[in-house]
């Protein structure tokens, strides 16, 4: 069986190595390791005590950056996770409980909704999604705010809360609770937010809102506040929540689109679009080098699913095919983590 | 206290205004409705912002035409919001109406279509979100003032016989809750007033009372108080009942016991108490409480 095991992983790791691209820039991928969740695990205690989660379908859990599991457990109704805790909860509100990365409990609070854990805070958002507060670290609350409108999407950094609403508002939360943004595009038509993004600094905020159409709005930061730098329209819409991406040092909004990756700069000149082939859009991250990591589903030709790394705005420079559906990426640093399957692996980006 | 009147007065001008001109062309979503659970009761300490009605696996139809403006699949994406309200539809009518769809079965929600007519199939009733069984959310929006407003009267009515149950009426004074009995000796002064009313239902034994669409009270014949589970909005970042001049949950309901009515100047000597409890068919139940007003209890 071990030998089994063995062989299926030098496979994968050799399939998705070996028809790897290389950057035409000094950066190339370099595989570390690989996991194999598929078969039964024996959870290991690893040196460092860094931890990343991961959550691929309906199981999640913790790797040591070596490629040890130290944690694994079966998603409920859904789990949200930082590096250093997680909350698996059901689909019934009312308790939250919180553990650590070993699967200790570190509070259970009687919440009223469900959690949302964003850029190392803790969110709860009510089960009619028109109301938003904030948990400790020890579950107590720091603050809660009504919306009177159905929340569609948010996005936090360490200091704010990007809100998008069903009425067409987005607003910005400072950490205590207090509103100090609120912007509604005029002219929309319906008035609705379908997707927030909030840089890792504050200093870009992206929406996109309205069907007819659907335009995405970038905006910059200005004291406390932000100023509307400009509107680029799409060309498709969507009635479903918008997944946008913003990174720091990056002066580009990313909006995941059912043809690709659409891009537009802050500082003007053409959007454009990185084709998917009809490829779902699994997640977007960056590297520190600036580069960023998307990870694409099957596409409708059959085309297997595959990460790309692209240079920002919108050249693929490396394209690594996946042995199945990709579930799960985050960067850290140069290091990439991703899933596929039930394969669990890390590549590293290296100078050449 | 006319402010307060003046305003319901106004929401309810609203509601009638939706009402009168869609009244005739809105439709129940689902056939044979019956309800378990109407607009502002008291769920998870926050207010209901929507009716549930209950049904097994059948077709939901919009109230009335519109076009599909947010659609919602539960877990359909790991990085989506987490949402009580699971697979969801969101529907834009005429005049800036809305309607939504919570609860729908995962998978039902109908593709291709960008809108849709009174008739048409949006989803189906499920369980998705947090529910303990099938049944359909239903929330109406007014896009003019962002408010959510009471489903019950703006769509036909379901003349229903039934009469909402007053439980109990209480006074409440240093936080302390006495019940009246239909004779009381109470002392002079101000009182609040806790009335425990809801709607009689099948499903009350095991869901949260539903809450009535009016509670009333009048002293000596004068009305004096009242709360009318008309709309919803916003006052400084807080829900509240029957904006502007409503209040918030935590100020309206206390934990079991009942709806904070408002507060009563009791004067010396014998005073008639009316609490009338009314639901939006007109049907009405009225409680009568004669107060002995003495210079101490």
């Amino acid at each position: 069986m071990k030998r089994i095991v063995g062989f299926a992983l030098a496979l994968a790791i050799l399939y998705v190595f070996v028809f790897a691209r290389p950057l035409p820039a000094e950066l190339v991928p370099k595989p570390v390791w690989a996991q194999d969740l598929a078969h039964p695990l024996k959870l290991a205690s690893a040196r460092s005590p860094a931890r990343v989660g991961f959550r691929m379908g309906d199981v999640f859990g913790y790797v040591a950056p070596d490629g040890l599991v130290t944690f694994l457990d079966t998603v409920q109704a859904g789990v949200t996770m930082s590096d250093e805790r997680y909350s698996n909860y059901s689909s019934v509100s009312g308790n939250l409980v919180v553990k650590d990365s070993a699967g200790r409990v570190v509070f259970n609070v009687d919440s009223g909704g469900y959690p949302v854990m964003e850029a190392g805070r803790l969110f709860v958002v009510s089960s009619d999604r028109t109301s938003l507060g904030e948990l400790d670290r020890r579950g107590a609350s720091l603050w809660r705010r009504d919306f009177g409108s159905i929340i569609t999407s948010i996005d936090a950094s360490a200091s704010r809360l990007a809100v998008g609403l069903l009425d067409g508002r987005l607003m910005v939360i400072a950490r205590g609770g207090r509103r100090l943004f609120v912007y509604a595009p005029r002219g929309e038509d319906p008035k609705v937010v379908y997707g927030v993004a909030l840089s890792p600094d504050n200093a870009y905020l992206a929406a996109v809102a309205g069907l007819h159409p659907q335009r995405l709005y970038l905006l910059r930061e200005r004291g406390e506040a932000y100023a509307p730098v400009r509107s680029v329209e799409l060309p498709s819409a969507s009635r479903s929540q918008v997944f946008l991406h913003l990174f720091e040092g990056i002066p580009y909004a990313f909006a995941e689109s059912p043809d690709g990756l659409r891009y537009a700069g802050f500082g003007g000149g053409a959007a454009g679009l990185i084709p998917s082939g009809g490829a779902p859009i699994e997640d977007v991250a960056a590297a520190t080098s600036r580069r960023l990591i998307e990870a694409t589903g099957e596409d409708p030709a059959g085309r297997g699913a595959a990460l790309r790394i692209i240079e920002p705005p919108g050249q693929v420079v490396a394209t690594l095919p996946l042995p199945g559906s990709a579930l799960f990426l985050r960067s850290l640093g140069e290091r990439v983590y991703f899933g596929s399957e039930r394969e669990l692996a890390r590549l590293d980006l290296v100078e050449r | 206290m006319r402010l307060s009147w003046l305003f319901g007065g106004m929401a309810l001008l609203r509601a009638a205004a939706f009402g009168g001109e869609h009244c005739a062309a809105l439709g129940w979503p689902v056939d044979n409705p019956s309800l378990t659970a109407t607009f502002g009761e008291s769920r998870s300490g926050r207010f209901l912002d929507g009716i549930d009605i209950a049904g097994g696996a059948q077709p939901v139809k919009p109230i009335e035409g519109g076009e599909i403006i947010f659609v919602s699949e539960d877990s359909a994406d790991p990085r989506g919001l987490p949402s009580g309200l699971g697979s969801f539809v969101v529907l834009g009518h005429r005049d800036g109406l809305r309607s939504l769809y919570a609860h729908l079965e995962r998978g039902s929600i109908v593709r291709g279509k960008t809108s849709l007519a009174t008739g048409d199939a949006l989803g189906s009733v499920g369980d998705s979100g947090d529910t303990v069984g099938d049944h359909l959310g239903l929330c109406v929006i007014d896009g003019a003032t962002g408010e959510f407003l009471n489903p019950l009267t703006i769509l036909p009515r379901l003349g229903t016989t039934a009469t909402p149950v007053i439980n109990a009426v209480s006074i409440e004074r240093d936080k302390k809750l006495t019940a009246l009995s239909s004779a009381s000796s109470v002392a002079p002064g101000m009182v609040g007033l806790v009335v425990d009313a809801s709607e009689q239902s099948p499903f009350v034994d095991f869901a949260d009372p539903m809450a009535p669409y009016t509670i009333t009270a009048s002293l000596d014949g004068d009305p004096v108080l009242s709360l009318r589970y008309g709309s919803l909005g916003l006052r400084g970042g807080t829900e509240v009942l029957d904006p502007p001049s409503g209040r918030p949950y935590d100020a309206t309901y206390l934990g079991a016991g009942g709806v904070r009515l408002g507060t009563l100047q009791l004067k010396p000597g014998e005073s008639e108490l009316d609490v009338t409890a009314s639901d939006v068919d007109g049907n009405q139940a009225t409680a009568r409480f004669i107060l002995t007003v003495g210079a101490s209890p």
